[in-house]
């Protein structure tokens, strides 16, 4: 029975550390973003919440050289080229499959890393003129942490907008293409898609 | 009598003109006064905060000192020295060369007055919590502080 084995097979796609961190890192954004906005005590956590993203992102950048195979910066981030080939593919509705993040898809990955990492960085030398200091305030001038306080609180709506973004795009490739990318970064496994030409049964 | 009433004329107008000059402090004056309030508010609420936060050991007499000292400073009211003419720096001046006010503070001056006031009652809890010298409830009360203080900041401070 050649036809008993079926149409779509799982195969592993993201390792087990990557999706504890991607998940770990949303959980950690939604804590910063909620306590960052009520204030009060809450304050401390925000700071707490902040090292643990800090850390998160240590992690993600050891892990973008010797994590596992979609988890490696060369392995996703592409030239221009690739970018455009994957623009034509959304545009003419021609179906793609990318095991790991798809061309267009790892330079967003990379813009919110980058954006994550600037709300955590600029965290550290902000003080909020209440009671709450980041750890490196006291070695720069108040003026300059003034400043990087008010672009703490301006890379906040970047941050929504990325994210917005990201959220926006997993909708687009659901309905619009018919991929679930929100299972695979749960269990990690992402199904190959049909052979292109399946071979025809002799007659 | 006809002196006399000269005399009480001019007094009037004399206390009428103290009066008007207090009100109409100086800019440079005025920016220094509430900057120096807030400077003294910010002193007593630091190690309050910090308590109620777990980042300094828990001391009551001092946290009531400073909850104490907090309530007695903050009725100074700060938000009378933000009269017209106070909503820029002063140039060349050594005392009042910056104000982090946001021009909402003229424009909106109602809810100024809320977002203000919300903390005067925030600060009276807190005293009164420092008062009841129930721990939990103090830095209960402390925490409530900071969400006014930044309720005020982030729609009438710049930053």
């Amino acid at each position: 029975m050649a036809r008993s084995a079926p149409l779509t097979q799982a195969v592993p796609a993201w390792d087990l550390f990557l999706r504890i961190f991607h998940w770990t890192l949303a959980s950690l954004m939604v804590a910063s973003v909620t306590t960052g906005l009520l204030g009060g005590n809450l304050m401390k956590w925000h700071m707490w919440s902040g090292y643990g993203i800090l850390g998160l992102l240590a992690f993600r950048l050891a892990w973008g050289f010797v994590g596992g195979p979609t988890a490696r910066f060369a392995a996703f981030l592409r030239g221009p080229g690739a970018v455009w080939a994957h623009l034509q593919d959304l545009l003419r509705r021609r179906p793609s499959f990318h095991l790991g993040h798809n061309p267009l898809g790892g330079w967003m990955v990379v813009l919110m890393l980058l954006a994550v990492l600037f709300q955590a960085a600029t965290g550290l030398f902000s003080n909020d003129d209440i009671a709450t200091e980041g750890p490196l305030y006291q070695y720069i001038s108040k003026e300059l942490s003034d400043r990087l306080t008010g672009l703490h609180k301006l890379n906040v709506k970047l941050l929504y907008g990325l994210v917005g973004l990201h959220v926006a795009a997993i909708a687009f490739y659901f309905f619009a293409r018919g991929e679930n990318l929100v299972g695979p970064m749960i269990h990690g496994r992402k199904s190959l898609p049909p052979e292109p030409e399946p071979e025809k049964d002799p007659q | 009598m006809k002196r006399s009433l000269k005399i009480a004329t001019l007094s009037t107008l004399v206390l009428a003109a103290a009066t008007a000059a207090y009100a109409q402090m100086k800019p440079e004056d005025a920016i220094r006064a509430r900057q120096s309030i807030m400077r003294v508010v910010a002193l007593n609420f630091g190690p309050v905060a910090a308590m109620a936060q777990d980042k300094m050991p828990f001391n009551k007499d001092a946290f009531v000192a400073n909850a104490t000292r907090l309530e007695s400073v903050w009725a100074m009211d700060a938000s009378r020295f933000f009269g017209a003419g106070t909503d820029k720096p002063v140039s060349g001046s050594k005392i009042a060369g910056f104000t982090d006010a946001t021009p909402a503070v003229w424009s909106d001056p109602a809810k100024f007055k809320a977002a203000f006031d919300e903390n005067t009652s925030a600060i009276g809890k807190l005293a009164a919590a420092a008062r009841s010298g129930d721990e939990a409830a103090m830095k209960a009360a402390a925490g409530n502080v900071g969400k006014a203080c930044k309720g005020c900041h982030d729609d009438f401070r710049v930053k």
